[in-house]
């Protein structure tokens, strides 16, 4: 396993909300290029790991890296640009804002530091939006509502909302290398799940790191390289899914004899 | 620039060239000031209806920057060109100054921070009578020229101010219309997604409260050389309540908001001048319908009405095709 570079590192976390430790000495260890997924009971602390990593909230101890470079204590726009994506339990998009523009802001966020020459007309600004729009063209064709880029975000069902969020969050400039699922498939039927988990594969195939927060088991066990287990905010297990499967102490606090 | 900036910019050309034809030279003068005020409008409506914060001190700012550039033409005799040019710089350090602490707070709290800056500056006016003439005010401010050209009548200062206008109505077009106009929207509308989207919400925020200061700065500035007199008696909070209207009023999330906004309530209290003393009350009635039964203020409305009439021109001329 040392061999294989790894993108993402966490050491000893401990996240703590006034007296309740969310997250007690967790350690994870994602690998360049694997599909990690954390499962556990409601409440274990697993959006908190998403939160943690994507600088929204700051640990009390231990440290992140990602690519080589410590990120914990930075800023959540300065995590986002170093390459992590994240979605929402919730799908979070711009409500009122239409399907394109949500793409853009993170697509053209370079231009957030020229308000003057955007404003003036500098042509290398133009050219960032003209690019980004091409290329928020071919992110939307990629999840299927390229030909609803006019519609207001509010008005989509609530899996095209799900493929928003997908779209807007791997626009991030520079090209995210590790994306963040927190229960992607949650309010989708089967057919919906199935179309988006499609998505996720295709860019798992295409070299992306994923970690995935999940309930569906089968779902997870079927696609996961390695699956983290949490449980009152500390690691029960961290294995490939063979073993965590057969692993007394997750079947206990989570999975059920009847999986087993 | 795409066709819809052009449409809009063109629009605005053409009805600013025809009012010195159509309506008599008194209302030159209140368009010299519904000029001021939508500098100002439209320095607030990005503020308020993008990145949604709500500034009750803009009257400070502009009060800054006219007491800048008078200061500086008459007791230090720079030319009133690069005094504006220095008022409007003068006005965004100030704003960057207010506005780092300030916009820590949001809502009714950042609301209070700039109504409370307001007084302050309304207060040092007063007390700093060495240098601002205090209640007296300051006479003999210098007016622009441009050779032996003086900038005098109303007329060449209706058209100066309305150059300005246009080029900052140009400027904030092309920004509301590019995606930053989406990214203040953004910041407004969710500061977490937009965050781990890469935006530096803090940064943006403070970009654009420093240019809205900025703008009614330079809206100060253009006021004094015009005038030729300040007295503290322009700055007071009414006047940041009666900009913050008209920016409700003509539509805080439509890029002609403010200038419609400014149209309407600068020439409204000249009518209702003989009932000064009803006149608040019906600006809190008038905003009280408003926003009832029209939340996104009129320029939306008069954007629909111009559309339909546009398409039953257009109808009208398909008949000969």
């Amino acid at each position: 396993m040392t061999d294989k570079k790894s993108l993402l590192q966490i050491n000893s976390l401990t996240k703590r909300f006034g007296g309740l430790t969310a997250l007690k000495n967790v350690a994870l260890s994602v690998h360049e290029g694997s599909f990690r997924s954390i499962i556990g009971p409601n409440g274990a602390g697993k959006t908190t790991v998403f939160n943690v990593i994507s600088g929204l909230y700051l640990p009390e101890e231990g440290e992140i890296w990602f690519d080589g470079q410590k990120i914990s204590g930075t800023s959540p726009a300065a995590i986002a640009k170093l390459g992590i994506a994240r979605t929402f339990q919730h799908p979070r998009n711009f409500h009122d804002m239409t399907v394109l523009d949500n793409i853009l802001i993170s697509i053209c966020s370079k231009i957030q530091y020229h308000f003057l020459g955007i404003g003036l007309g500098i042509p290398f600004l133009n050219k960032i939006v003209k690019d980004g729009e091409e290329k928020a063209r071919e992110l939307l064709d990629f999840v299927n509502l390229d030909g609803k880029r006019f519609s207001y975000a509010n008005t989509l069902s609530y899996a095209d909302q799900r493929k928003l969020e997908l779209a807007r969050v791997l626009a991030l400039e520079p090209k995210p290398k590790l994306l963040l699922l927190d229960e992607p498939t949650s309010g989708l039927n089967e057919e919906e799940t199935k179309r988006f988990m499609e998505l996720v594969y295709k860019l798992r195939q295409d070299g992306l790191t994923i970690i995935m927060i999940e309930h569906r088991i089968s779902l997870v066990l079927d696609v996961s390289d390695e699956i983290l287990v949490l449980n009152f905010g500390e690691v029960l297990a961290d294995d490939v899914p063979k073993m965590v499967r057969n692993n007394q102490k997750v079947i206990d606090a989570y999975l059920g004899p009847q999986i087993a | 620039m795409n066709n819809r900036n052009i449409k809009d910019l063109m629009f605005l050309i053409f009805i600013i060239t025809v009012i010195p034809f159509v309506l008599p030279g008194y209302y030159l003068n209140i368009f010299v000031f519904i000029g001021l005020n939508s500098l100002m409008a439209l320095g607030l409506l990005i503020l308020i209806g993008y990145t949604g914060q709500i500034s009750l001190g803009h009257a400070g700012f502009y009060a800054i920057g006219a007491y800048a550039s008078a200061i500086l033409s008459t007791a230090y005799n720079i030319s009133p060109w690069f005094s504006i040019v220095l008022a409007v710089l003068i006005t965004a350090v100030v704003g960057l100054i207010v506005g780092i602490p300030a916009l820590r707070l949001s809502g009714y709290y950042l609301a209070l921070a700039t109504l409370a800056f307001g007084l302050i500056i309304f207060r040092v006016i007063l007390e700093l009578y060495q240098l601002t003439g205090g209640a007296i005010g300051l006479r003999n401010i210098p007016r622009l020229t441009l050779g032996d050209f003086v900038f005098k009548s109303d007329l060449s200062y209706y058209i100066l101010v309305w150059v300005v206008v246009i080029i900052v109505f140009t400027f904030l077009l092309k920004v509301m219309r590019s995606p930053y106009g989406a990214m203040m929207k953004g910041v407004h509308a969710d500061e977490t997604v937009s965050s781990v989207s890469g935006i530096n919400v803090k940064v943006l925020k403070l970009k654009v409260f420093v240019f809205s200061t900025a703008l009614a700065g330079l809206a100060g500035a253009l006021y004094s050389h015009y005038i030729t007199y300040v007295g503290p008696d322009s700055f007071t909070v009414e006047v940041s309540i009666l900009i913050l209207l008209m920016v409700i009023i003509g539509g805080s999330q439509h890029p002609w908001g403010g200038i419609v906004g400014a149209v309407i309530l600068t020439i409204m209290p000249e009518y209702l001048r003989a009932y000064r003393d009803i006149a608040i009350g019906t600006y809190g009635l008038i905003l009280m319908l408003l926003i009832l039964y029209m939340p996104n203020g009129i320029a939306p409305l008069l954007e629909k009405l111009f559309l339909s009439l546009q398409r039953l021109i257009s109808k009208g001329g398909s008949i000969t095709k």
